[in-house]
């Protein structure tokens, strides 16, 4: 597929979330494009034993490219799962790409690709490997 | 699905924006009590909504240092630390959404569906996090 974006990153920023919501087969996509403290996000979901989340993201980097018009930005694919006590969240890979009036075929197929990893990651994620606990809401603690 | 914790309902962390309690500013204003919602930014973004904003934002209301904040608040681009703070009045906000549990983190987050007017950030910079 070839694309070309707007200086802007409006059309950029869609065009990302067509290829996660079209990439992630059985996840259902549950946030499209939300901004969280400086980075857009997409996130998507299935259960079965556990909560499995993959996670595409996106970041204006400071150090923004020498071309006018045209911007930075840091992609993650990250992958998580919990299972409502506890749960893990890693980074599956990470790149950076321009956004400009240019064809960047490239690195959609180079994102596609990582989509697929991180949805690998995702669905082979076991309980052992929840590493991280949740906080007990104050009102379900054990008396001390 | 609610979670109860003392006055403040939080939502448990599948639950998606449409379904959060929908509340006045001054209502969440009264759960905080003296406290503010607080609202992460890189360096870059200095002074970009310092008339406000319209668009959706997370804020939260728990202080983090810089290191915390990305695990905390489960925040991508970990090597970007997340150095300023916007410091909002609730009071000042007319819909919140939240709280919520934040998914895959230890935070706890609200929603501020129809962004925040320039009357509700309380210093006139953001303020840097050490």
């Amino acid at each position: 597929m070839t694309m070309a974006f707007d200086p802007g990153g409006a059309k950029f920023i869609d065009s990302l979330g067509s290829l996660f919501e079209e990439g992630v087969g059985p996840y259902k996509v549950v946030d499209v494009a939300i901004e969280r403290h400086g980075s857009w996000e997409w996130v998507a979901y299935r259960r079965d034993n556990l909560n499995r989340y993959v996670i595409l993201a996106l970041t204006e980097l400071e150090q923004g490219p020498p071309l006018p018009m045209a911007r930075a930005y840091g992609v993650e694919l990250w992958a998580g799962a919990d299972d409502g006590q506890r749960y893990w969240r890693g980074l599956v890979s990470r790149f950076s790409l321009m956004t400009a009036p240019f064809v960047i075929e490239e690195e959609y197929v180079q994102l596609q690709r990582l989509l697929k990893a991180a949805l690998t990651r995702a669905d082979s994620l076991t309980a052992a490997e929840l590493r991280d606990s949740y906080l007990p809401p104050r009102a379900l603690r054990k008396p001390a | 699905m609610l979670e109860v914790q003392q006055a403040a309902a939080i939502a448990s962390r599948d639950t998606p924006d449409s379904q959060l309690q929908r509340r006045s500013g001054a209502d969440v204003a009264r759960e905080l009590g003296t406290r503010y919602l607080l609202r992460y930014l890189l360096p870059h973004q200095l002074g970009q909504f310092q008339n406000g904003s319209s668009r959706k934002h997370h804020v939260t209301p728990t202080p983090y240092s810089p290191e915390e904040t990305i695990s905390w608040l489960a925040l991508p681009q970990p090597t970007e630390a997340r150095t300023y703070v916007m410091l909002l009045d609730p009071a000042r906000i007319s819909v919140i959404l939240g709280p919520r549990w934040v998914r895959l983190g230890k935070g706890i987050e609200y929603v501020l569906p129809d962004g925040f007017p320039q009357g509700a950030i309380v210093f006139r910079w953001e303020v840097p996090v050490t």
